[in-house]
């Protein structure tokens, strides 16, 4: 079963690796005057704001959790330290996690035509995976 | 399709890159994918060839959308004298779009 750490991280690359594309196709037209600019295609400037907002906030997200995370006094449990924060942080991020694969998937699902069946397929296969990976995390600490 | 018949008026190297497009739209589309293709099957034997590396055909195309997408990047920047670029937006949407996904699925795969 796949790690939610692991999951978190290459769904975290996927999102910067299409920030990098949407970023060179921006600047590399804009600096030599394309005549047909991407940015005024309305599906890729709002794929672009999207995944640019929801990335931009992942350093105020990361660092509201750290501080709850790191401000808990922790309990101990049986046989264990019980934590609650984790469950917060892993409600967060996963919710991170959706957000930047709906964001991405939007693009070449338009342009594209996928079927949405395939998407809902995908979804609720990411969503089982984020779900039994976030009860290992919630049970087993990782 | 009139300026698909001759060769006349081409005055620059933008104005020849353009004409294919004149006659048949997706063109550039047809030989991006060649490119992607071929680029793609070189770097998979290549990596059949080499005895340490294990070879997979999904990072052989991600490595080949990225190469694609980059051509395709230059190619909406090269223009003839009407403006009309090499790669039109259109087009260069499709192949951004298979960049992105051959990028998922190599990422999901890892």
């Amino acid at each position: 079963m796949v790690k939610f750490e692991n999951l978190f991280g290459n769904l975290a690359w996927i999102g910067l690796v299409a920030l990098a594309l949407f970023s060179i196709v921006i600047l590399v037209q804009g600096d030599n005057n394309a005549s047909q600019p991407l940015i005024n295609d309305a599906l890729f400037n709002s794929s672009f704001g999207g995944l640019n907002d929801t990335i931009g906030a992942l350093e105020g997200v990361s660092s509201t959790q750290y501080s709850t995370f790191s401000s808990e006094k922790p309990k101990t449990g049986f046989g264990s330290i019980v934590l609650f924060t984790i469950v917060s942080a892993g409600k967060t991020f996963s919710n991170v996690i959706f957000a930047i694969f709906t964001i991405v998937i939007k693009l070449p699902l338009v342009v594209l035509g996928i079927d949405p069946t395939i998407t809902a397929m995908i979804v609720s296969l990411l969503t089982i995976t984020v779900i039994i990976s976030l009860w290992i995390v919630y049970k087993f600490g990782g | 399709m009139a300026m698909c018949n001759s060769l006349t008026g081409l005055t620059s190297v933008g104005d020849f890159l353009v004409w294919p497009t004149g006659c048949f739209y997706y063109f550039w589309l047809l030989v991006l994918v060649v490119i992607f293709i071929t680029l793609t099957l070189i770097l998979y034997n290549r990596e059949k060839e080499d005895l340490q590396a294990k070879p997979d055909i999904i990072s052989s195309f991600g490595v080949s959308s990225l190469v694609t997408f980059i051509l395709a990047t230059i190619g909406t920047l090269i223009q003839n004298a009407d403006g009309i670029p090499m790669v039109q937006s259109d087009v260069f949407l499709y192949i951004f779009a298979v960049t992105v996904v051959f990028m998922m699925i190599w990422f999901f795969k890892k």
